[in-house]
C-alpha cells in the first residue's frame, strides 16, 4: 500500500475544478461532469495493494488499484525487481479471473455419483463444515484400514507455504504420493543440470552482462518463465546498452522469438542436441574453449581434430572432469557436417554460430521445454548445458549461476515430531522401496525423476504399484493438462476426488467435492520467484479484496482439514493455526537479513510486496571462484583443510576434513568439477542402469551428454508430420480460457482469436488441398480432433503448430466448447531420466474435414 | 505549446500485446465475447499486427503495434457532422461520447483503421446476462454477488460507454487531465503516461511533448530511424515509429 488516498467530495471538487479550469472549453471529461451535474457522491476510498501475479509461476510483484473495495487494475510492482512496474499481458487478466461470474461460488457436493464428460455432477452446495468434516473422516477410514498411501496429492502452482502445508500433511498423514507437476513442465533441463553439475534447478542468467544468447527451444518472448522480466531485458540488450547482444533461437517454428531474434535456426524436431554437439565439437576443433575453465593440452596450441583420440594425459583439466572421454567416446566424430545432416542447419552456419556464440564472449547456452520436451530430451540439455562450461560461462559473469534461497526463518513447530506409528510405517517403507509412489518417481525406474505425473493414470488403471482411492489436486487439471488426456477421464473415474480450483474446470468436474480457493487477489500469500536474477528476491501477496464469493485460501482450508483429522496431525495442525502465523514467521528471517528496499519483517514486506537482497553472491573470475565481501568478489573460494579436535571414547582425536566451498556451493557433483561424464548416472545401481540402457539407442553413452535419436509416437505407422503444441504469450497455463483480454487476441503472431488452431506451412497446405481458415482433422495414433487450420508462412513444411489452451468442457462461459486440446492426440511419452513429457514427440497428419 | 505525442521504438518491441491488455483494462474498452470476434466487433484502441514476408526459408515478419496517431490534420475531425471529435489545443484527438450520433464517417475517414463502435450499452449488456440469476437469488433471499449487477473492475476515472457511439484511443487523457490538476510531471520517462506506455515491458513507447526540445521523445526523434506512419497522406501523425 504505497499510495492510500481518501478522497473525499470537497478534495474532490477541488481537484475536479482545477481539471475543469485547465481544459475548460475543450470538451472536458465525462466521468468528473457527469459527477458534478447529477450530484453522484464521488467520495472514493482508493488504495493500492502489493500482491504477486498468479497467471504462470514467475512471481511478479504487482500493485492492485482497489477503489471502494473494488479491485479496478492491476499494474507491475515498481518495488518488485522482476516486474519494475511492468507486467506481461497475462497480468492484466487477474480481474477478469476475480470478477469471472462463474466462478465456484461456495463448497459443493457431488450427488451423481457416475463420472465422464457428458455426466452431470449434479452439484450441491455444502457448507465449508459439513464438507471438511466428510473428507475428514474419509481420509481417517483410510488410514484405519491401513491405505493412507492410496491417498493422493496432486499440485501444480504450489507457492509459498502451500508447498509447506501439502508436504506436511502428506507426512503426517502417511503417504508418499504428493505429487507435483513437474514433469508436464519442464524437468529435462532441471534434470540435465543435476546429472552435470549437481543442482536440480533452472538457472539463473546475467542477461545484462551477456553479449550471445544461444536459445534452444526457450520462447524469451512468450513461454519462458519469468517472462515479464524476458522481455524487459531482451529489449535492455538490444537498445539499453551500449553494446547490442545478439540473440540466436534455435526452434522448430517460426514463434514471436524467433521472428524477434537475430538468427532463427529452425531445426529438425528432437535434434537441438545434434546442433549443440556439433558447436561443441567446432567449438574444441577450433580452440575456442574457455581455459581458465575446462583446462588445457599440456603442449601449449594444441587443438582437437575431428577423428583423432586424445590421451587423457595429455590434456589437464581445470574445473571439468571427462572432457578427453567425452570427446573420444561422444563429439570425435561429430562433424558439423553431421550435425547439419541431421538437423538440418547448414553446416557453415553450424561453424559460424559456433565461432560467434565462442569468441564474443560472455555467451549463455539456454533452452527449455522446445528441446526438452522429446524422448532424448534431458540428453539434449546435457549437450546444451555443456556449452555453457566450453565457454566459461558457469558463475561467470553475463553468464549461468543459480537463484539462491530466501532466508526465511524456519519454524519452531518440526513436523518430524508429530508423525504417528502410521506415518513413520509409511516413510520407512518408502525409503526402503518396500512402497513406492504412485507415478514410481524414485523407483528403480525414475531414480533420479521429481516426479512422473503424467504415468498416475495409467498405474492407477493398472492398479501398479496400486489403486489410489483419494485424490486432492490444487492448481493442476489432470484431466486436461496431461497427455492423451483420455486416460485420466476413464481411469480417474473410480477415485474419490477432492479439487481446491475456483473455476468450473475438467477436474473439478470429476471432483466428489470442490473446496474453492480464493483467488490470489483475495488472499495472503508469500512468492518466491522463478530462477533467473540469481540473487533471492519473494514476493508478498497481501489480500487487496475480501472473497467476493464463500471461497477460502486453500492454505487455510488445509490446515483446518489437519486440525479435523485429530491425532497427533491434529495436535500440529492446532499449533499451527493458520496461513498468516505461517507468513509472520518466515518474515522473522528479514529481521536478520533486511532486503535492499529497507524490508525487515512482515509488516514492510506486506507493504511494499518484496523482498530482495542484491547481488548474487558467487563469480567465477579468471580461473577462481570468488565470494562476495560486501565491497567485491574478493573472497576466494579455496579449498582448506580444517582440524577438530573431538572428544572420543575419552580421548582427545584430530580429525581432518577437507573443506570446498566450490564443491559444497557450487559445483555440487562428486568430483566438485563440472562433469562431461556424469558420476551421478555412473553412480546408479545395476538394475537402474540396465533400465535406462534398455531405452537407449546408444547405451554405451549413458552417462554422457550426447545425441540420442529421438523416438516419435506415429512415425512407424507413418504419421508425416511433427506437432508442436506451444503455449502463446496469452497462455495463462490452461487456466485463461476464460479471461476475455487474453483470449481476445490469443493469437498475436498469425492474428486468430478465441479459438484453437493449426499452423500449417503454405506449401504443405498446397499440397493437403488445405486453404487458410479450412476445417481440418487432426490425427495421431492416439486419435482426431477437429480443429480450423492456419497459414503461417514461416513454418517450415514437416511441422504443424496446435497451441496448447483450449479444448475445455466448460471452464465458464466463455471458455466451453471452445476449440480443441492437442494434448487429445498426443502419446503419453517421456523422457528418459528427468521423466519430462515429451510433449513433442507426436506426429499426425492433417487433412480436410 | 505543449503538443503531446508518442514515439514507439520497433527494435525493442517484443511482441507480447502487454499494451493492448494493459488499455483494454485501464479505459475499460468492451471486452469481445466470441460471438463478437466473429462478427468483427473486437474493439481495441491499441493492437498489434503481424505482417509476414516471404515464406518459409526466406521469410520475415513484423510485429506492429498500433494506437491512434492523434494526428496534426486528423480527417476524422474533419468530416464529423456533429462536432464529436475534435482536437485539443495539446494535441489529443479526442471524442465527445454525448455528442457522437454513431455516424462512423470518422471511421471510414481513419486511414488507419483506429475508431470504433460501440455496439452496445456497456453496463446493460453486462447486466442483462445475469439477471434472471441476480432474480432468482433475490427471491431466495440470497446475497447478490457484486459480479452479478456490474463490471466491478470498470475504471472508475472513464465512463460507462453507451450503445451507438464511436470510441478510440485518448492518450488516457484522464491521467493526463488529473496530472495536471495535482501539478504532477507529464511525459516519459518519469513523469505520468498512457497506461500503454507505463504497461510496456520493453519500454517500447515513450510519451511525452514533442515541442519541448529537451523531452524524451524529442531526443528519440533525432534518430534517423524514425518514421510516420503513412506520413504521405499528409495527415502527420503524432506518432512515430523507430525502425
Amino acid at each position: 500500500m504505497v499510495l492510500d488516498v481518501k478522497l473525499n467530495r470537497r478534495n474532490f471538487l477541488k481537484i475536479a475544478g482545477v481539471a475543469g479550469a485547465a481544459t475548460f472549453g475543450l470538451g472536458f471529461g465525462e466521468p468528473i461532469i457527469k459527477a458534478l451535474a447529477q450530484g453522484t457522491d464521488a467520495a472514493r476510498d482508493e488504495k493500492w495493494v502489493s500482491s504477486v501475479c498468479i497467471q504462470c509461476p514467475a512471481g511478479c510483484g504487482t500493485k492492485v488499484r482497489v477503489v471502494n473495495g473494488k479491485a479496478v487494475k492491476i499494474e507491475g510492482n515498481p518495488d518488485h525487481p522482476y516486474s519494475n512496474g511492468k507486467l506481461c499481458p497475462k497480468g492484466y487478466a487477474g480481474l477478469q479471473l476475480l470478477y469471472d461470474v462463474d466462478r465456484i461460488k461456495s463448497p459443493m457436493k457431488r450427488t451423481n455419483p457416475n463420472k465422464g464428460q457428458n455426466e452431470d455432477p449434479k452439484f450441491m452446495e455444502v457448507s465449508w463444515d459439513e464438507a471438511l468434516n466428510d473428507i475428514a473422516a474419509r481420509l481417517n477410514q483410510t488410514r484405519n484400514e491401513g491405505k493412507s498411501h492410496t491417498v493422493a496429492f496432486l499440485s501444480g502452482r504450489n507457492q509459498g507455504r502451500a508447498g509447506s502445508v501439502w508436504t506436511t500433511f502428506t507426512k503426517l498423514y502417511g503417504t508418499p504420493n504428493n505429487i507435483g507437476h513437474s514433469s508436464i513442465c519442464a524437468d529435462a533441463s532441471k534434470k540435465a543440470r543435476l546429472c552435470m553439475d549437481g543442482t536440480d534447478d533452472y538457472c539463473a542468467y546475467d542477461w545484462d552482462n551477456c553479449n550471445y544468447v544461444l536459445n534452444f527451444g526457450g520462447a524469451t518472448l512468450e513461454a519462458w518463465r519469468p517472462t515479464n522480466l524476458m522481455l524487459q531485458k531482451w529489449a535492455h540488450m538490444r537498445r539499453g546498452r551500449p553494446v547490442r547482444a545478439k540473440q540466436v533461437m534455435v526452434d522448430t517454428r517460426f514463434s514471436t522469438t524467433a521472428i524477434k531474434a537475430d538468427e532463427w535456426l529452425p531445426v529438425k524436431p528432437g535434434t537441438d542436441g545434434a546442433l549443440a554437439m556439433g558447436i561443441s565439437q567446432v567449438i574444441l576443433t577450433e580452440g575456442l574453449w574457455d581455459r581458465s575453465f575446462v583446462g588445457d593440452f599440456k603442449t601449449p596450441g594444441r587443438k582437437f581434430i575431428s577423428g583423432e583420440t586424445v590421451a587423457n594425459d595429455d590434456f589437464e583439466e581445470k574445473w571439468t572432469l571427462g572432457l578427453i572421454d567425452y570427446w573420444n567416446n561422444v563429439l570425435i566424430n561429430f562433424t558439423p557436417a553431421k550435425a547439419g545432416e541431421i538437423t538440418g542447419i547448414p553446416a557453415e552456419q553450424i561453424i559460424r554460430i559456433a565461432k560467434e556464440f565462442a569468441t564474443a564472449k560472455p555467451s549463455i547456452a539456454a533452452g527449455e521445454r522446445g528441446a526438452g520436451a522429446h524422448t532424448n530430451g534431458t540428453y539434449n540439455h546435457m549437450v546444451i548445458h555443456g556449452l555453457n562450461a566450453l565457454v566459461g560461462s558457469m558463475f561467470a559473469q553475463g553468464g549461468v549461476m543459480y537463484q539462491m534461497g530466501v532466508p526465511y526463518a524456519s519454524s519452531s513447530l518440526k513436523d518430524d515430531d508429530y508423525l504417528d506409528d502410521i506415518a513413520k510405517k509409511v516413510a520407512a517403507d518408502f525409503k526402503a522401496h518396500t512402497l513406492e509412489r504412485i507415478d514410481e518417481a524414485k523407483s528403480d525406474e525414475w531414480p533420479l525423476a521429481s516426479n512422473v505425473y503424467q504415468n498416475v493414470p495409467d498405474n492407477h488403471a493398472k492398479g501398479d504399484p496400486y489403486k489410489l482411492s483419494m485424490m486432492f489436486t490444487y492448481y493442476t487439471n489432470p484431466l486436461f493438462s496431461n497427455p492423451n488426456p483420455q486416460r485420466a477421464w476413464e481411469g480417474f473415474k473410480d477415485v474419490f476426488m477432492v479439487e481446491t480450483s475456483s473455476y468450473l474446470s475438467e477436474t473439478a468436474l470429476y471432483a466428489d467435492y470442490i473446496l474453492p480457493d480464493a483467488y490470489y487477489i483475495e488472499r495472503k500469500q508469500d512468492m518466491a520467484v522463478y530462477a533467473s536474477s540469481g540473487y533471492p528476491v519473494t514476493g508478498f501477496r497481501e489480500q487487496a479484496v475480501k472473497p467476493i464469493y464463500d471461497n477460502r485460501d486453500s492454505i487455510d482450508v488445509i490446515i483446518d482439514l489437519g486440525k479435523r483429522m485429530g491425532g497427533k496431525m491434529g495436535e500440529y495442525f492446532t499449533l499451527l493455526g493458520n496461513h498468516e502465523n505461517m507468513l509472520r514467521e518466515i518474515a522473522k528471517g528479514f529481521e536478520k537479513t533486511p532486503g535492499d528496499n529497507g524490508v525487515n519483517g512482515f509488516d514492510s514486506w506486506a507493504e511494499k510486496g518484496a523482498w530482495y537482497k542484491k547481488p548474487y553472491i558467487y563469480r567465477f573470475s579468471n580461473g577462481n571462484f570468488y565470494e562476495w565481501d560486501g565491497a567485491g568478489y574478493n573472497k576466494e573460494m579455496k579449498k582448506a583443510e580444517e582440524e577438530k579436535e573431538e572428544m572420543k571414547d575419552g580421548k582427545k582425536v584430530k580429525t581432518t576434513t577437507v573443506k570446498d566451498p566450490v564443491k559444497d556451493k557450487l559445483l555440487k557433483t562428486k568430483s566438485g568439477k563440472f562433469e562431461f561424464r556424469s558420476s551421478k548416472l555412473e553412480g546408479f545401481t545395476d538394475k537402474q542402469k540396465e533400465i535406462l540402457k534398455s531405452e537407449l539407442k546408444s547405451p554405451e553413452l549413458y552417462a554422457y551428454p550426447h545425441y540420442e535419436e529421438p523416438h516419435f509416437a506415429g512415425k512407424e505407422e507413418g504419421f508425416p508430420l511433427h506437432m508442436s503444441s506451444p503455449k502463446m504469450i496469452n497462455h495463462a497455463e490452461g487456466r485463461g480460457a476464460n479471461a476475455q483480454w487474453l483470449q481476445e487476441r490469443f493469437g498475436v503472431v498469425i492474428g486468430k482469436a478465441w479459438t484453437s488452431w493449426v499452423e500449417l506451412n503454405p506449401d504443405k497446405a498446397e499440397e493437403l488441398g488445405i486453404k487458410n481458415g479450412d476445417e481440418v482433422w487432426v490425427e495421431s495414433p492416439i486419435g482426431k480432433i477437429k480443429v480450423m487450420a492456419v497459414i503461417n508462412p514461416g513454418n517450415p513444411p514437416w511441422l504443424v503448430v496446435f497451441p496448447f489452451e483450449h479444448g475445455h468442457w466448460n471452464y465458464g462461459k466463455y471458455a466451453k466448447g471452445l476449440g480443441a486440446n492437442p494434448n487429445e492426440i498426443i502419446a503419453n511419452l517421456s523422457a528418459v531420466i528427468s521423466a519430462q513429457s515429451a510433449t513433442n514427440a507426436t506426429m499426425v497428419k492433417v487433412y480436410r474435414a | 505549446m505543449v503538443r503531446y505525442g508518442m514515439v514507439i521504438d520497433l527494435d525493442r518491441c517484443v511482441g507480447c500485446a502487454a499494451c493492448a491488455v494493459a488499455c483494454k483494462a485501464e479505459n475499460s474498452v468492451t471486452s469481445s465475447t466470441p460471438e463478437d470476434y466473429k462478427n468483427r466487433r473486437l474493439m481495441e484502441w491499441n493492437r498489434v499486427v503481424t505482417v509476414f514476408k516471404g515464406k518459409f526459408p526466406n521469410v520475415s515478419a513484423s510485429i506492429m503495434p498500433l494506437i491512434c496517431n492523434h494526428c496534426e490534420h486528423p480527417p476524422c475531425v474533419k468530416v464529423c457532422p456533429v462536432d464529436a471529435t475534435y482536437k485539443r489545443e495539446d494535441g489529443l484527438v479526442l471524442q465527445r461520447y454525448e455528442r457522437c450520433i454513431g455516424c462512423k464517417y470518422c471511421m471510414v475517414a481513419c486511414p488507419y483503421q483506429q475508431r470504433f463502435f460501440n455496439f452496445y450499452d456497456q453496463k446493460k449488456k453486462y447486466v442483462e446476462r445475469f439477471e434472471k440469476e441476480a432474480e432468482e437469488l433475490k427471491k431466495e433471499n440470497k446475497n447478490v454477488p457484486i459480479t452479478y449487477l456490474e463490471i466491478p473492475y470498470h475504471n472508475p476515472d472513464v465512463p460507462s460507454r453507451i450503445s451507438g457511439i464511436v470510441e478510440k484511443c485518448t492518450f488516457c487523457r484522464h491521467r493526463i487531465d488529473k496530472a495536471i490538476a495535482e501539478g504532477k510531471k507529464i511525459g516519459s520517462p518519469d513523469g505520468v503516461e498512457p497506461a500503454c506506455t507505463q504497461a510496456c515491458p520493453a519500454k517500447t513507447r515513450t510519451f511525452g511533448d514533442l515541442d519541448d526540445p529537451d523531452s524524451e521523445v524529442s531526443r528519440l526523434l533525432r534518430s534517423r530511424r524514425n518514421y510516420q506512419l503513412r506520413a504521405d497522406l499528409g495527415t502527420e501523425p503524432q506518432v512515430y515509429y523507430l525502425d
